[in-house]
């Protein structure tokens, strides 16, 4: 089917635009069509029945349509609701409804495919992976499992590719697709006797360099999950203790605490921790070096490229916040309108079939976190964290359970230990301990004071 | 409701279904080519065909927000050659299905691993082979009812719990309905048609007062439109919801719980919560190894848990959110008394698992989609202390005071320690590995032994390990309440699911146990 996607789309929306029933004053049809291979260990053992190779193949679309009687309707379809939309028309007009505030279709006036393209979004390598030539996928996980076998006795892997090509087509005359990208993803993760994991993700096919240092980071940090510590030594009493987040925990807490408090909708609906008016007067809420913000890195393959939101608005750079002082909340089109304000990069996991969009802390400066590490007489590294889903990201408010938080003392690792960790994530980012260190990359874990228990 | 249960040989009822449905030659290529490929090739095929179409309404602080629909059509195929090898290809095509080239294609996937080491399991060709039709009768069906009553319900909740407190309220009011469609065949004669349809309805309530903000939600569900329309079901709906959103304000500027050790009395949902993280995934199968209920290589079947008045109970209950009385490679699914009078006794096993654990097949395998591998889970998941205080009243008539009031009456409330009431349940996290688990509520509230109202303080982690908080277990409260829903996201499949408790349990404090 893959050669002929754009066919099917195309004579799609011929038909549509002639059916009789079609009187729309403008649409958007934003569609997908996805191939993917994965396969994986579980608990040492190849494949199996809940881990065989799986090869999925799909075309989805998302239509949006502006009715003449000023109704929209927002519709998902699949391959045959494609093909035999005719058979749907009549519910998709039974469910339009009246929006105050739904927006028109957004038509960028320069932009092109070719702007979006500065960065490579596809490697071919990988749809060759799709297309069944597995191996290198084995041999992957083949490494991990031999590298890791000496501290872990159950190891699991699991790796995948992916290639997808994305058309949005922008009405109300549509013939052909306005943007057009091919692109891909494919990743690796492991999981070491179902307790320690880690992942590497990127829209080109890994190698074994990239996948080394979670490697080589697992082998320095998981012999001490097993290393037996007396917890009356590790933390006689409730106490504040300074705390390295790593790169995945981190991610979490920013993810929790800030990027939902920063979306549109809650913040428009009075549902975020920030209010419109508090972004309309560039309140001041962080520290005068703290920043938050979007940025397309530019650099090949790097999955936080997005060239447009599934919308086709272009994705610039953006602050959300500079300087500590709230600039604008995170908007789509409709809560662009109702905000009043001009629509931004949108992280969504739908923009380019990815969950793994990232917001940048900025600030002045970034430690090496194994130069924080050999310096750190008294602390823990917090590898996971259990129960941040269920936090009131609102109120800034945590108390998390940390299974796995590696004690370090004078500067090493000194065993396991299970930690409570509590406190303010807003008075935290704000207090001038809080840093922001280097582990992967610039800025991913972060160094604070907590209650630990 | 009725279902059939016959052996493939007697598919008289697979051959009606398949003539007067819909996409009927298409699934009939698909049955035929199913048995024709095991007796040529010697490959054993698990398909799978859905169509599902869902629409959510939501409304915001009174407003229509969003109405999206959508449809959702495919086919998955589980290929398995004679010596437990496998593959699974999935496309969204169906019924434009190329029936002999997704054949060879599993066979090339099979073959491509054959190189490798490979974990390999052959037990599917033991599998009973069925034919399972099942049609139901809903007191509250789809189609009784147009988008428009379905829009007008969701309005006046959402208007009925904004008007709490306008002014520092928001309230997203949502109803997400799907209507989902299985067939299952296999290549022994297998054949299971079913439909699972879900209606959830959720209040996501924001409060806001003097710079702090609390939030907090209700939800409710049923497999036809009863939560919208049954009085009783949506008046518990309504009474969560109202309750949560008064709660809420006061939230605003309550103090927290001093992090420690308490007795706690957790209501039916956060109960759920603990039967469902904390012990269901570990009894699912797949999931056995490693985990709190396997020890010396194998499950522990026969183990003490709990105390002799408790029971752990899964399985499909009818017109409940996470209804499917079908398992995902075809077979009925019946009830799986995991504890029982405190006593590990079955596992939540599919067949591909039960061998290695040494328990019977449970036919417990679901699935989100045609797209994804049957993996064990659970469906309705009930904790049940058989001795509990009684109670006529319904859940909703029985506030923190009178909680309070029946403790103390009852002598629950501990001498030792204080004990907290804990209410609604906002997710939890478990590690399978050693048993720790973490829940969150919404809001906890201070018992008083003076029977004086008890102080509301802000929600707190409850984290513990399993064993120690079941076999803390000392008493509860009212009959036991099923319908506390969630969406279980194991290995990434999201799939409804269900469960409860009574309507309070006592679990006393233990080294186990933390609140903070």
């Amino acid at each position: 089917m893959k050669d002929k996607v754009l066919t099917i789309l195309c004579d799609f929306l011929a038909a549509l635009r002639a059916h009789k029933d079609f009187a729309a004053e403008d649409f958007r049809l934003t569609s997908d069509y996805n191939e993917s291979l994965t396969l994986g260990q579980k608990e040492n053992e190849l494949l199996g029945p809940y881990n065989m190779p799986s090869i999925s193949k799909s075309l989805t679309a998302t239509l949006y349509i502006r009715w003449n009687d000023k109704k929209v309707s927002n519709v998902n379809l699949n391959y045959e609701g494609i093909l035999n939309f005719d058979k749907e028309i009549g519910g998709w007009r039974e469910k339009a409804f009246h929006d105050e505030w739904a927006p028109a279709v957004w038509h960028e006036s320069v932009f092109d495919n070719a702007d979006a393209l500065k960065y490579k979004m596809y490697d071919p390598e990988i749809a060759e992976i799709v297309d069944g030539k597995a191996g290198f996928l084995f041999d992957a996980i083949k490494h991990a499992d031999t590298k890791l076998r000496s501290v872990s006795k159950l190891i699991t892997v699991n790796a995948f590719a992916a290639v997808n090509r994305r058309f949005i087509f922008l009405g109300p005359d549509a013939g052909e697709p306005v943007y057009d990208f091919d692109f891909s993803l494919a990743g690796i993760a492991f999981e070491l006797d179902n307790q320690y994991s880690d992942s590497f993700i990127k829209r080109r096919i890994f190698t074994f360099k990239d996948i080394d240092p979670m490697i080589e980071k697992a082998l320095r940090f998981y012999p001490a999950f097993s290393a037996k510590t007396d917890k009356k030594d590790a933390l006689p009493k409730p106490a504040v203790k300074s705390v390295i987040l790593t790169p995945s925990v981190s991610e979490s807490f920013i993810n929790k605490y800030l990027m939902s408090n920063l979306y549109g909708r809650p913040v428009v609906e009075k549902q975020a921790r920030f209010s419109l008016g508090d972004f309309s007067s560039h309140e001041k809420f962080f520290r005068d070096d703290i920043s938050i913000k979007y940025e397309p890195d530019f650099d090949d393959f790097e999955v936080n490229n997005i060239p447009l939101t599934y919308e086709g608005v272009y994705s610039e750079p953006v602050y959300f916040v500079k300087h500590g002082k709230l600039q604008t909340p995170m908007l789509d089109l409709k809560y662009a309108k109702k905000a009043e304000m001009q629509p931004t990069a949108y992280l969504s996991p739908d923009t380019f079939q990815c969950s793994e969009y990232k917001l940048k802390i900025e600030t002045g400066e970034y430690e090496c976190v194994n130069n924080i590490l050999d310096d750190m007489r008294d602390g823990f590294i917090i590898f996971d964290v259990l129960g941040m889903h269920t936090q009131d990201h609102t109120s800034g408010d945590f108390s998390i359970s940390a299974p796995h938080a590696v004690m370090v003392r004078d500067g090493k690792p000194a065993g396991l230990v299970k930690l409570s960790i509590s406190g303010n994530f807003f008075e935290i980012l704000n207090h001038h301990n809080t840093k922001f260190l280097n582990w992967y990359c610039e800025g991913d874990s972060v160094l604070m004071k907590c209650t630990c228990s | 409701m009725a279902h059939s249960k016959k052996t493939a040989t007697a598919s008289g009822g697979a051959v009606k279904f398949i003539e007067t449905a819909p996409d009927g030659s298409v699934i009939k290529t698909i049955y035929d080519g199913a048995a024709s490929l095991y007796k040529k090739d010697k490959i054993y095929l698990v398909a799978r065909i859905q169509k599902k179409k869902t629409v959510n309404v939501t409304v915001i602080n009174g407003e229509l927000s969003d109405i999206t629909s959508s449809s959702r059509r495919g086919a998955g195929f589980h290929a398995f050659d004679e010596k437990g090898a496998s593959a699974f290809i999935s496309t969204n095509t169906f019924p434009d299905i190329n029936f002999d080239g997704i054949a060879a294609s599993l066979k090339n996937l099979i073959g491509a691993s054959a190189a490798y080491d490979i974990k390999r399991n052959t037990d599917i060709f033991s599998l009973e082979p069925q034919v399972n039709i099942v049609n139901n009768e809903y007191p509250h069906p789809y189609e009784k009812y147009s988008l428009n009553d379905i829009i007008a319900k969701v309005k006046a909740a959402n208007k009925k719990t904004c008007e709490i407190d306008r002014q520092k309220l928001s309230v997203t009011t949502s109803c997400s309905i799907a209507v989902d469609d299985f067939i299952i065949i296999r290549s022994d004669g297998t054949f299971s048609a079913f439909a699972i349809p879900r209606a959830a309805l959720s209040s996501s309530i924001t409060a806001k007062e003097n710079g702090q903000t609390a939030s907090v939600g209700a939800r409710l569900g049923s497999s036809d439109l009863s939560v919208l329309f049954d009085q009783a079901l949506h008046g518990d709906f309504m009474s969560q919801s109202e309750f949560y959103a008064r709660e809420a304000v006061k939230l605003c500027s309550a103090p927290s719980i001093e992090a420690g050790k308490y007795r706690v009395v957790i209501d039916y949902a956060l109960a759920k919560g603990l039967a469902h993280e904390a012990f269901g995934h570990a009894a699912e199968a797949d999931l056995h190894k490693g985990s709190i209920l396997w020890r010396n290589d194998k499950f522990i079947k026969g183990e003490r848990v709990a105390p002799d008045e408790v029971n752990i109970t899964d399985g499909p209950l009818f017109n409940d959110y996470a209804w499917q009385p079908v398992g995902a490679n075809g077979n009925l699914r019946g009830q799986t008394a995991i504890v029982k009078n405190g006593v590990v006794e079955k596992s939540l096993c599919d067949i591909f698992s039960s061998r290695e654990a040494g328990v019977a097949n449970e036919n417990s395998e679901r699935i989100e989609g045609f797209d994804c591998p049957a993996i064990p889970r659970m469906t309705n998941i009930r904790l049940e202390y058989s001795k509990p205080v009684k109670t006529d009243r319904r859940f909703y008539e029985l506030s923190p005071v009178e909680v309070n009031k029946m403790l103390l009456e009852n002598g629950l409330l501990s001498e030792e320690c204080e004990t907290l009431l804990l209410l609604g349940y906002k997710g939890g996290q478990v590690s399978p590995v050693n048993g720790d688990f973490v829940f969150n509520c919404s809001v906890i509230y201070k018992m008083n032994r003076q029977a004086a109202a008890p102080a509301m303080y802000k929600p707190a982690i409850f984290a513990g390990k399993t064993l120690s908080a079941l076999s803390s277990i000392i008493s509860a409260i009212g009959p036991v309440k099923s319908d506390a829903l969630g969406t279980c996201g194991k290995s990434g499949q999201g799939v409804p699911s269900s469960g409860g408790s009574n309507y309070f349990l006592v679990i006393d404090s233990s080294d186990g146990i933390t609140i903070g």
